[in-house]
């Protein structure tokens, strides 16, 4: 599993920063923040050639099943097809076909909708309850920081695949997509919980915050106006990340059995199911898990270019 | 985890507390050559780890644990090999003396009727010994009824899974070391499992070392010695003392258990091996994986969807011991659609059953007749003018128009909609379908059969929200799916817990079975099936002892519950058992699946 | 020394407490309670329930029972529950399983220690080779490789193909010994070598970029340069003088890492049907065997907050320029 911790997750993606020695600002036109690191961030070969990989693959996954479906639907549909189970790869079924003669291919696609959908909503459930609890602990501090960072020490400290599972079994049977959303981000928040205290905690302390409580602005305003705003760069390197790690969790939880049911599937369930049938169609659990690789391999560039591209020693350079 | 959790099914139906055995139609196949050969090690696969040694109905049902602790222990009446079953067998046919010297029946006078109740009369082999010295007697014998019923009657303080039929018990006399006598309160026809099987007579001198402390085995350690075997001092279910071909020597969980040959057996040839170990492993590609590379010598119960790639495998035997019992759909007849029976009739004639069998379970089995109450051992008492409802959606289509369901494209996107009027009010037709999760075989089966039934105008929900089969088949009292009747349409598998008696279903169908709060929950009546002709013809087949009155009491329940529906059977339930073909001697048996060990030996 | 680490050890006991209401929380809240198994028998009437729930002290209410739960918990021995299943305590079924899972922690520690440190050392030495490139790139596939369906290909490369081929396997498909082999140390090594490094290939990944990088910091410091400037050999002076202080954040990320390992091996126990604490825990989870599955938790939790504290304690020790107080 990959570890969304900050204390490793960086530390890769900061020492595998593509070395970009040249200063490329220049000091007499006004260049803004986002622009510059916009400008880095395109910089970033590797980053941009994996978001172009990951458009492509959302935009694959969500359009091209129903296209095939309506240009050929006799080759490609929901239908199971029992007299053509475990077809080897060929034209038209170039991934091969599934156990119930289904094309492998567009349901990998499929299932990449539901993997990419978990990902992307188990990061936000993660980030907005992570957010809130450790936006209002660094705020907010004193007793309500002790309490809560003491439920995230003891969160972290809780292995948090075993603490999913125990979610998942409690819920008797095949989990749906929404359920999985929501228990990831239950074992997930503390990782950005405690990023963003820190990062609210740093920025509390700046003069323009100071400011602004001066002029007498409430809590919510200064958290909404100030802290948010300067909090986004690290925030939106770590969310990149846990896309990844809800995914492979995802696909872990499937794959142990206790993931999301049928007919819908996700990577990890297909795989959890190819492995079934891995005597009679071997290229079956090659794909799903290919596909997974890619996906977080991308995601986790895309994190490293936005890394280097937010942070403020590479502006330096 | 390979998803067959078949295993799950329910063997505390019918009460036949500890008992297992053999089909009708073998398809088995036991090749010999050359004369038997002491020695050697045998290693069988299992994915199925059973939680206690006490298996046999004591605190678990597993059909895995029937076979770990099945060449160590054993009971009156052993079950006989699918092989060995005679043509048009009588119920006792598919028994052959243990412990006991023969199988008591109304006909060679051990079963004496006097008005309503009844005498067995058991006499028993001499010179067995337990594994630990001490001596095989008819105190064992009574010892064992005492335990499941007259000591405690319903509060054994040990978790019994069933007592049914054991409360018919009233008491058990010895008049010599090597005659038993158990009183029955009523005329009972299934009496004859009672006390058979593996784990069907328990030693007497460990139960009074425990009856002296609480008398729960499950807690009370007790110091165990057996020569050559087990040492150690721990709770029953982390040990066997039997009086089996083998004896029990170690249980290393989550890994293996090693069964060693028992020198003093009373058998009439030492067994042949000198060790069996049973290898856990949960998955069986594992097993499959392990079978090609020699690594293990047997794995039990594969999957259907293994059995194309173990016919490519040359060193390799595969057995495929039919069930008797059923996969099946049952249908809860208090929904407001499949009350209508034109409803269920037409699910009936929509499914292509047919073609699941061809394709997911490779030609293996057979759809059965429309009610499956007298598959495999229940072959006796089969009804002989029993109808097979044929896939026909032409037909279905036709009956479900006439039955005012009409297809509406608007309304319910080309499905059907109800007839206007109570109880669906012109509603789309549209059901659940569950099972249980995981299990790879029966979600392929419910994606066809929803594809199927959507051809004929009747929607399935999807996705399927399928239960684990703990919740599946969970209590009435722990909200379980089937027995709170939170389902529409349920697919499992239900078979006999004991071999040849319909009797084990008698609390799946008759109407005081069905769980309610009104009676407090008892009864596995999943479906509300509530019919005068099911009840009286289940209730005649429980007080006749002679094997025609019982034929003719099962042929009437076929015939009222065909006219019912309360199920779709899909296909016959099977067993798949493959084996190195140097491993020699194997008798198959689909409840009993290492019934025969001290035959088995290795062929060089 | 002792009073640090004695201080450590009543900070850890909020954490411990902490961790034991929330998943005591948990199995109250979720729709399946605790006492789900205890009722599995379909033949349970109402009244069985009612009278099984009071045995057990379900019906107090919530409070009351985390008291009991916490009194248990906290008595000597400790009492983690016990299986409604298999009727052994949560203790007892671990103590069987954890030197099996302790088996593999092991070899984890040994493989990727053994590769991480050289492959950090030679990667930050030459810094923006081909093998630097080559690492960072390793790194990042290692952290996004699924590693169930790594170890699935492992098995069908190492055993079922060079089986189906050669006629023999290079390494068996899973378990911890052969029969009639337990207790055989080679037989052990045999089994453990494709689950090891299943569990190894994310951290080797990650441990050798945190090696190259804390090396790459000591190699920037004043006292390396004045080695250097001395004329020292550059192989000396990486190994003999940066090696030992590059060391020291390692000790850190082991101590952080532990749950994640926690979590790898269940599923490469999983993978390779290895008897450890991870298989219990699936195990019980298919059954929904909540006793156990929460008894797991809390030991593992122990677990990670005391090896957490060893880490910083050895911590302490290799680096002299710590001082507890």
């Amino acid at each position: 599993m990959i570890d969304p911790t900050p204390s490793q997750a960086p530390e890769i993606i900061e020492a595998a920063a593509v070395p970009q020695p040249q200063a490329d600002y220049d000091v007499t036109r006004e260049v803004g923040y986002y622009q510059l690191v916009w400008r880095r961030l395109r910089r970033h070969r590797m980053a941009m050639i994996s978001a172009g990989v990951l458009v492509f693959l959302t935009l694959a996954s969500f359009i091209v099943p129903s296209i095939l479906a309506t240009l050929a639907p006799n080759v490609y549909s929901d239908t199971p097809d029992l007299l053509n189970r475990f077809g080897a790869p060929s034209w038209p079924h170039i991934m091969g076909t599934d156990e119930l003669g289904r094309d492998i291919f567009r349901r990998i696609l499929q299932g990449g909708q539901i993997s990419l959908m978990v990902g992307l909503f188990g990061m936000m459930v993660t980030v907005l309850l992570g957010g809130t609890i450790g936006a209002v602990a660094g705020y907010f501090g004193s007793i309500v920081d002790n309490i809560l960072m003491r439920i995230t020490d003891a969160m972290l400290t809780i292995p948090q695949i075993f603490l999913l599972i125990l979610i998942a079994t409690a819920f008797g049977g095949s989990v749906s997509p929404t359920v999985m959303v929501l228990a990831i981000g239950l074992t997930l928040w503390p990782y950005p919980a405690r990023i963003i205290r820190s990062v609210v905690l740093s920025i509390k302390e700046k003069e323009f915050v100071e400011a602004a409580r001066a002029v007498g602005s409430g809590n919510s305003k200064i958290i909404l106006r100030h802290v948010i705003p300067n909090a986004l760069g690290p925030i939106l390197v770590a969310a990149t990340l846990y896309v990844g790690a809800a995914i492979l969790t995802e696909s872990a939880v499937s794959y142990l059995n206790l993931g999301i049911g049928p007919p819908l599937a996700s990577w990890g369930s297909m795989l959890f199911r190819a492995q079934e049938f891995i005597w009679e169609a071997g290229y079956y659990a090659l794909f799903p898990g290919l596909m997974i690789l890619i996906t977080v391999l991308c995601i986790n560039f895309m994190g490293d270019g936005l890394r280097d591209a937010f942070d403020p020693r590479s502006f330096d350079r | 985890m390979t998803g067959n959790l078949r295993s799950l099914r329910l063997l505390s139906l019918g009460g036949v507390a500890g008992v297992l055995l053999a089909a009708c139609a073998g398809g088995t196949t036991t090749t010999t050559s050359g004369s038997p050969k002491s020695g050697g090690s045998v290693t069988v696969a299992s994915w199925q780890e059973p939680d206690t040694l006490l298996a046999a109905g004591v605190t678990d049902s597993m059909t895995h644990a029937y076979a770990d602790v099945g060449p160590a222990m054993e009971g009156l009446l052993r079950a006989k090999a699918v092989v060995d079953v005679p043509k048009n067998p009588k119920i006792s046919d598919y028994w052959e003396p243990q412990l006991a010297t023969n199988v008591p029946t109304v006909e060679n006078g051990d079963v004496k009727v006097n008005g309503t109740t009844m005498d067995v009369t058991w006499k028993l082999r001499h010179g067995v010994k337990w594994h630990d010295g001490m001596p095989f007697t008819s105190k064992d014998v009574k010892s064992t009824f005492d335990f499941w019923w007259v000591k405690y009657k319903d509060k054994n303080p040990t978790p019994v899974i069933s007592t049914s039929g054991w409360d018919q018990v009233s008491g058990v006399d010895t008049p010599d070391d090597f005659t038993a006598v158990v009183h029955w309160k009523s005329i009972f026809g299934p009496y004859i499992a009672f006390g058979a099987g593996p784990y069907g007579i328990l030693p007497d001198h460990l139960l009074q070392q425990v009856w002296a402390k609480s008398g729960d085995i499950t807690k009370e350690k007790l110091s165990i010695a057996i020569p050559g075997g087990f040492n150690g001092t721990d709770t029953w279910d982390k040990w066997m003392v039997g009086t089996g071909p083998f004896m029990f020597k170690e249980w290393v969980t989550g890994d293996h258990l090693t069964l060693v040959k028992n020198p003093h057996w009373w058998g009439s040839h030492q067994p042949y091996l000198d060790t069996i170990t049973v290898k856990f492993e949960p998955d069986t590609n594992t097993q499959l994986a392990d079978l090609r590379t020699n690594t293990i010598d047997m794995g039990l119960d594969f999957r259907a969807a293994l059995l194309s790639p173990l016919s490519h495998l040359d060193a390799v035997t595969t057995t495929i011991l039919p069930d008797s019992g059923a996969e099946k759909i049952d249908l809860n007849l208090h929904n407001a659609f499949l009350q209508d029976k034109a409803v269920r009739q037409a699910i009936l004639m929509g499914i292509d059953r047919q073609k699941i069998v061809d394709t997911l379970l490779e030609s293996k089995t057979t759809v059965p007749p429309d009610s499956w109450l007298c598959l495999g051992t229940g072959g006796w008492c089969q009804d002989p003018s029993a109808t097979h409802t044929k896939f026909d959606p032409a037909a279905a289509q036709t009956l479900l128009t006439n039955a005012g369901y009409k297809v509406d494209k608007d309304k319910c996107g080309g499905m059907r909609s109800s007839p206007a009027g109570a109880p669906t009010n012109g509603k789309c037709l549209e059901v659940k379908l569950v099972t249980t999760s995981g299990n790879a075989l029966r979600e392929q089966q419910e994606v066809v059969i929803a594809s199927d039934l959507k051809l004929i105008g009747v929607k399935v929900t999807q996705p399927f929200n399928n239960p684990r089969a703990g919740k599946l088949f969970g209590s009435y009292s722990n909200g379980g799916t089937l027995y709170t009747h939170v389902f529409d349409m349920a697919m499992y598998t239900n078979t006999y817990s004991g071999p040849a008696e319909p009797d084990a279903f008698y609390a799946g169908y008759v109407s005081s079975q069905i769980p309610s709060d009104a009676n407090q929950g008892q009864g596995q009546n999943d479906t509300f099936t509530n019919d005068a002709r099911v009840d009286a013809a289940f209730n005649k087949g429980r007080v006749a002892v002679a094997q025609a009155d019982r034929k003719q009491a099962y042929v009437d329940a076929q015939k009222a519950l065909a006219d019912i529906i309360p199920e779709i059977p899909l296909y016959q339930q099977l067993t798949v058992i493959a084996y190195n073909k140097k491993l020699q001697g194997f008798k198959g048996n689909d409840f009993f699946w290492m019934n025969n060990a001290e035959d088995w030996y290795v062929s060089s | 020394m002792t009073k640090y680490i004695l201080r450590r050890v009543l900070q850890a006991i909020p954490v411990l407490f902490v961790i034991s209401l929330i998943l005591f929380t948990i199995t109250q809240v979720l729709p399946d309670k605790p006492w789900a198994l205890l009722l599995h028998n379909p033949r349970l009437t109402l009244a069985d329930r009612a009278r099984i729930l009071h045995y057990y002290g379900f019906d107090q209410p919530f409070w009351l029972q985390y008291f009991l739960y916490m009194k248990h918990l906290l008595s000597l021995p400790p009492d983690l529950g016990t299986s409604y299943f298999s009727h052994q305590t949560t203790l007892s079924l671990i103590r069987e399983r954890l030197p099996n899972t302790l088996v593999l922690m092991g070899s984890f520690y040994i493989v990727t220690l053994a590769l991480s440190i050289p492959i950090g050392i030679i990667a930050a030495v030459k810094q923006y080779s081909k093998f630097d490139n080559l690492v960072t790139t390793g790194a990042f596939v290692g952290i996004s490789l699924p590693n169930f369906w790594f170890g699935l290909m492992l098995i069908i490369l190492f055993a079922v193909i060079p089986y189906e081929h050669l006629g023999f396997k290079i390494f068996p498909t899973g378990g911890m010994w052969d029969p009639g082999h337990v207790g055989d140390p080679l037989n052990l090594l045999w089994h453990l070598v494709l689950p090891a490094i299943v569990l190894s290939v994310q951290s080797i990944a990650q441990y050798s970029r945190f090696m190259r990088s804390s090396m790459l910091d000591v190699l920037n410091q004043d006292y390396i340069r004045t080695a250097r400037a001395k004329g020292l050999a550059e192989g000396r002076v990486v190994l003999r003088h940066a090696l030992r202080n590059s060391l020291l954040p390692l000790i850190t990320l082991m101590g952080i890492e532990i749950p994640q390992l926690f979590v790898g091996a269940l599923i490469t126990e999983q993978v390779f049907a290895w008897p450890g604490m991870g298989r219990l825990f699936w195990d019980a989870a298919q059954k929904t065997d909540i006793q156990v599955l929460v008894g797991v938790l809390v030991l593992l939790s122990v677990l990670v907050v005391f090896g957490n504290l060893i880490a910083d304690v050895a911590y302490g020790w290799a680096d002299p320029r710590i001082q507890y107080r």
